[in-house]
C-alpha cells in the first residue's frame, strides 16, 4: 500500500524566499569581531556611553565562555566561523515611517514577502527590519495617539533611554549564554515596544526580519515593555536568502509583562537552510500577568531557542505553544522553559515536532519550581512524528522541584506517520502525498489554531511545502 | 594492593593498573557532568574509611539453589577453568579508565562474586546476597560478575544493611544475559543513615534475552544507582523498577540508560518515589532508539510524590529516537504532593493522618512492591516503609 520510494521522500521542498539582492549596502564591516568594530558600531548610532560600556563588556563576556556542553549537535554548532562574519551591514539611513521613502530594491524585497500589504490588510503596525537596521517601521494613529510606543530599538534607545537603561539586560543578563554575550556586544535592531497601562491593542503589531547579505550575522535586541493591565500581540517572521556559506542569527528579546497584562509573542522562523538560528528570549510575568509564547520554527540549519517564562508574582500564568518541523538535514533544537518563582502560579508547554528526511527535532525543556512556589501547577506535553526511518526526535524535559505543594506533570509521545491513518485516508480515494499532508496537518493543528488566521493559512502552507515530494 | 593480588594473573594486574593509574590522574566528577549534576560528591573521600579484606566476609551467600555453584570472584579468577571466562567479560562493559568511582572499584575490589547459570538450566530457588556493614564503619567495593548462558533462567536478590556510623560503598556489576536467558536482580537496601552508595550495573542483552531489575531504597544518605542496559539482541527486553521513600536529608538518585541497538527490542522503566523531611530524588533517564532498533517500543515512567514541604524531586527522562520504525516510545513524569482528595476520603472513613498517608504511599508504590517475585522480601518492604513513614517528618 504505502511503498515509498526513498529519492522522493529526500527531496527538499522549495524555499520560496531564497532570492536576495544585489544592491550595495551604505555600510559593511569587515568580517570578524573586535573591540574596534563595537566602538564603531556604537560610535555610528551615537550612543550613551553606559551602552558602549554595556557592549564592551559583553564582548569580554562572549570571548570567555564556551558553546553550551550540553548543545546537541556540538558539531555544527562549532563549526560557526566567527571570523567570516559581517557583524554590521548597514543597507540604508532611513528607518522611516513612510513606506515610500524605503530604498526601492528594499522595498522589492519586502514587496515580495507581502509585508506593506499584510500591514495594510490587519495589522495594527509593522517594522522591517533588513540586515542590521530596522528600515520601515509605522503604528496606526490612534495606539500612537494612546501612548503605545513601536520603534526600532536603536530609536528607543534614543528617546526612551531611561525606559531602556532601566530594563536593557536585566531579564537576559549578557553572561547568559555565548550567544546573548555576542547580542549585547553587537546588537543592532530589534523592536522597542512599551504600550501604557490599561491600553490593549486588539490587532497584532508585526516585526519583519530579513537577511540579504552572505555571511551576515544579525543581531535584533527587542525589549517588549507592557504596562499595568495591557495587551500586546507581537508577531514576528524571519527569512534570508540561499547562500552556500551560513549565516548567523542571534537575537535577545526581552519581555516585561507586569500586573494584570498580557503579551503573546508569535514566531514564524523560516530562515533558510544556511543560516543558524540561536536565540535568547525571555519574559518576567508579574501578578495576575499572562505571558504566551507560540513558537514555529520551520527554517534554519540549526535553531537553538528556549523561550522562557519567569512567573516571579501569585497569580502569574506562562504558557508555550512550540512547534517545530525539522526537514532535510535541518536541527531543530527547541522548546521551552517555565521558572515558578511566586506562589498560585500555573503554566503549560505544548510542544509538537515533525521530523523528516534526515532532519532531526529535539524537544527542550526546564520546569523548575522554586522553593515556596506553592500551588503552582504545570504540564508540560510533547509529541512527536516521524516521518521517515532516519528521522531522529529527542526529548530533554529536565523537571526541577523544590516545593511539595506543587502539581506538576510531563508526558512525550514518539510516533511515526501511521501507515494505517495513511491508508484510511487512500482508500478514500486521496493521493498518498495529500494524505500525509493532512495527517501532519492534523498533528500540529492544535498549535497552529493558536496563530492569527493569516499566519495559520501561511503556516500550513509552509508544512506544505516541506512536505512537497516527501511521499512518493 | 592486598594479598589476594599478588598472584593474580597478568590481564587483571594490568587492569588494575590502568584502574590505579585512572585514579591518580581523574578526580570525583562535578556538577558539569550531566550524570552528577544533582548529586555533589566532589568533596568525598573514598579512602578516608577503614578498607575491609574478603576475610571479613561483608558480602556473603545468604542462599544459593542447589545446582548454582556461586565462587568468590577473586577465587573464580584464580581457577584455570574459569579464567577465560572471565577474562572476556570482566572489565569488558566496566572499562578500568572510564571515571574516578568505577576506577576505585576496578582498582580496590576484593569482594564479589562469578554467577554464571548454566546453559538451559531454570533455577527455581532464589540466589540470595547480603552486603552486611552492620558492625564496622567501612568502605567496601563489591565487583558483580555475571554471565548467563543461554535459556537459563535466575533470580538473584542482593540486601544490604549498614550500622548508623559512616559507611560507603562503591559498586559495580558487569552482566552478559545470553539468548534466551532470564535475569531478574533485586535490590533492597536498607542502609543506616550515614551510608553512602554508589552502584554501576551494565548490562548486555543477547537476542530475545530478558533482564528484570527491582530496586527498594530505604535508607542511606546518599544512594546512587546507575543502570546502563545495551539491548544488543533483537527482541531484548529489559526491565527497570524502583522505589524510593526518603525522610530527612536522604537523597537518592537514579540514572538509567536503555540503548536500544536490536530490532524489537523492547524497555520499561518505572521510578516511584516518596519523599518526606529533607529527603530529594534524581531521576535522569535516557532512552534511546538507534537506527538499527526498528520495531522496539520504549517507557519511561517518573513519579514522585513529595510528602513535606522541603522535600525535592528532579526529573529528566530522555528520549532520543533515530529512526521512524517504532511501535510506541513514550515518557512520562509527574511531582506532586499526596492527593488531598485521597485524604479527605480516608481520614472521613476514620483512619488518622499517619494512616491515611501510609495507606497512599503504599497504593502508589504498590504496582512496584507487589511485583516482587519474593514475597517475604515484599512484605519486608511493606513494613519498613510503614515504620518509616509512621515517623516521618511531614513538616
Amino acid at each position: 500500500m504505502t511503498t515509498v520510494d526513498p529519492n522522493v521522500r529526500n527531496t527538499v521542498g522549495e524555499y520560496k524566499w531564497g532570492f536576495h539582492d544585489t544592491e550595495k549596502p551604505l555600510f559593511m564591516a569587515e568580517k570578524g569581531l573586535s573591540e574596534g568594530l563595537v566602538r564603531e558600531i556604537s560610535a555610528m548610532k551615537e550612543e550613551p556611553e553606559w551602552m558602549l560600556e554595556y557592549r564592551l563588556e559583553a564582548l569580554e563576556t562572549f570571548y570567555r565562555l564556551e558553546n553550551p556542553k550540553w548543545a546537541g549537535s556540538p558539531d555544527v554548532l562549532d563549526a560557526i566561523d566567527f571570523d567570516n562574519i559581517h557583524y554590521y551591514v548597514k543597507a540604508t539611513d532611513t528607518d522611516s515611517t513612510n513606506w515610500e521613502d524605503v530604498p526601492e530594491y528594499i522595498k522589492d524585497t519586502f514587496d515580495k514577502l507581502g509585508i506593506p500589504e499584510a500591514e495594510r490588510q490587519f495589522l495594527a503596525g509593522a517594522g522591517a527590519q533588513y540586515d542590521s537596521e530596522v528600515v520601515y517601521h509605522n503604528i496606526r494613529e490612534d495606539l500612537e495617539a494612546q501612548g503605545v510606543q513601536f520603534l526600532g530599538m536603536d530609536q528607543g534607545l534614543r528617546e526612551h533611554e531611561d525606559l531602556v537603561r532601566e530594563h536593557f539586560s536585566t531579564i537576559i543578563p549578557s553572561g547568559d549564554n555565548k550567544y546573548a554575550a555576542l547580542n549585547t556586544a553587537v546588537w543592532s535592531g530589534g523592536s522597542f515596544i512599551y504600550v501604557p497601562p490599561g491600553v490593549h491593542v486588539e490587532v497584532p503589531l508585526q516585526a519583519y526580519f530579513r537577511i540579504n547579505t552572505e555571511n551576515m550575522g544579525q543581531f535584533e535586541r527587542t525589549l517588549i515593555i507592557a504596562d499595568e493591565g495591557s495587551y500586546i500581540h507581537y508577531v514576528e517572521g524571519c527569512t534570508a536568502p540561499t547562500y552556500s556559506s551560513d549565516s548567523l542569527h542571534s537575537a535577545v528579546v526581552e519581555i516585561i509583562v507586569k500586573k494584570n497584562a498580557r503579551v503573546r509573542y508569535t514566531t514564524i522562523q523560516n530562515w533558510s537552510n544556511n543560516v543558524y538560528n540561536l536565540v535568547t528570549k525571555r519574559a518576567y510575568a508579574y501578578e495576575n500577568a499572562v505571558m504566551e509564547w507560540v513558537d514555529g520554527n520551520i527554517g534554519s540549519k540549526l535553531t537553538m531557542k528556549y523561550p522562557s517564562v519567569y512567573l516571579m508574582e501569585p497569580g502569574a500564568h506562562g504558557e508555550i505553544l512550540s512547534l517545530a518541523f525539522a526537514g532535510d538535514q535541518q536541527h531543530q533544537d527547541a522548546g521551552g522553559k517555565i521558572v515558578h518563582v511566586a506562589p498560585d502560579t500555573t503554566s503549560a508547554i505544548v510542544s509538537k515536532s515533525v521530523s523528516r528526511g534526515s532532519g532531526r527535532s529535539s524537544y527542550r525543556g526546564l520546569l523548575k519550581v522554586h522553593e515556596g512556589a506553592t500551588n503552582s501547577s504545570s504540564t508540560v506535553r510533547c509529541d512527536a512524528l516521524l516521518l521517515d526511518e532516519l528521522s531522529r526526535s529527542d526529548t530533554y524535559p529536565t523537571m526541577e522541584v523544590d516545593e511539595e505543594r506543587v502539581n506538576i506533570g510531563h508526558e512525550a509521545s514518539v510516533s511515526r506517520l501511521g501507515e494505517d491513518q495513511l491508508f484510511y485516508l487512500m482508500s478514500r480515494g486521496i493521493d498518498e502525498e495529500s494524505a500525509a499532508k493532512m495527517v501532519v496537518n492534523g498533528f500540529v493543528e492544535p498549535i497552529v489554531k493558536e496563530l492569527p488566521m493569516e499566519y495559520a493559512i501561511e503556516l500550513n502552507r509552509l508544512i506544505e511545502l516541506q512536505m512537497e515530494g516527501s511521499v512518493g | 594492593m592486598t594479598a589476594t593480588q599478588s598472584n593474580s594473573p597478568a590481564w587483571l594486574t594490568e587492569y588494575r593498573a590502568l584502574a590505579q593509574q585512572t585514579l591518580d590522574e581523574k578526580v570525583l566528577p562535578t556538577s558539569t557532568d550531566r550524570p552528577w549534576k544533582y548529586t555533589d560528591v566532589s568533596a568525598l573521600d573514598i579512602f578516608s574509611l577503614k578498607r575491609l579484606k574478603t576475610e571479613d566476609q561483608v558480602i556473603r551467600i545468604v542462599s544459593c539453589p542447589e545446582e548454582l555453584v556461586v565462587r568468590g570472584l577473586i577465587d573464580s579468577v584464580h581457577d584455570p577453568e574459569l579464567d577465560q571466562k572471565i577474562q572476556a567479560n570482566l572489565g569488558h562493559l566496566i572499562p578500568a579508565n572510564e571515571d574516578y568511582l568505577l576506577a576505585a572499584n576496578s582498582a580496590e575490589w576484593t569482594d564479589g562474586f562469578f554467577i554464571n547459570p548454566k546453559q538451559g538450566v531454570q533455577y527455581t530457588e532464589p540466589l540470595s546476597i547480603e552486603i552486611d556493614l552492620s558492625n564496622q564503619s567501612a568502605t567496601v567495593f563489591p565487583r558483580i560478575l555475571i554471565v548467563a548462558e543461554p535459556n537459563s533462567e535466575l533470580d538473584i536478590i542482593i540486601n544490604s544493611t549498614s550500622i548508623e556510623e559512616e559507611a560507603l560503598v562503591i559498586a559495580a556489576l558487569e552482566l552478559q544475559v545470553k539468548n534466551n536467558a532470564r535475569l531478574a536482580i533485586t535490590f533492597a537496601n536498607n542502609w543506616g543513615f550515614n551510608t553512602q552508595e554508589f552502584t554501576t550495573l551494565r548490562a548486555e542483552l543477547a537476542d530475545n534475552a530478558s533482564l528484570n531489575i527491582s530496586t527498594i531504597c530505604i535508607g542511606g544518605a546518599i544512594v546512587k544507582h546507575r543502570y546502563d542496559i545495551h539491548l544488543n539482541g533483537k527482541g531484548a527486553d529489559s526491565r527497570v523498577k524502583g522505589v524510593a521513600v526518603g525522610d530527612k536529608t536522604q537523597h537518592f538518585d537514579f540514572m538509567t540508560v536503555q540503548e536500544h541497538n536490536a530490532p524489537n527490542s523492547s524497555s520499561d522503566v518505572e521510578i516511584k518515589t516518596a519523599l518526606a523531611g529533607e529527603s530529594r530524588s534524581v531521576y535522569y533517564g535516557i532512552t534511546r532508539v538507534t537506527e538499527e532498533a526498528k520495531g522496539s517500543q520504549a517507557n519511561q515512567e517518573n513519579r514522585n510524590m513529595l510528602l513535606a514541604p522541603k522535600a525535592k524531586a528532579d526529573s529528566d527522562p530522555v528520549l532520543e529516537i533515530l529512526t521512524n520504525d517504532v511501535s510506541r516510545c513514550g515518557h512520562g513524569a509527574t511531582v506532586g504532593p499526596v492527593d488531598a482528595e485521597g485524604m479527605f476520603y480516608l481520614m472521613s472513613r476514620g483512619l488518622d493522618k499517619r494512616a491515611a498517608l501510609r495507606t497512599l504511599v503504599g497504593g502508589f508504590i504498590a504496582p512496584i512492591v507487589d511485583n516482587l517475585k519474593d514475597t517475604e522480601l515484599a512484605d519486608v518492604v511493606r513494613k519498613t516503609v510503614n515504620d518509616k513513614l509512621q515517623t516521618a517528618s511531614l513538616d
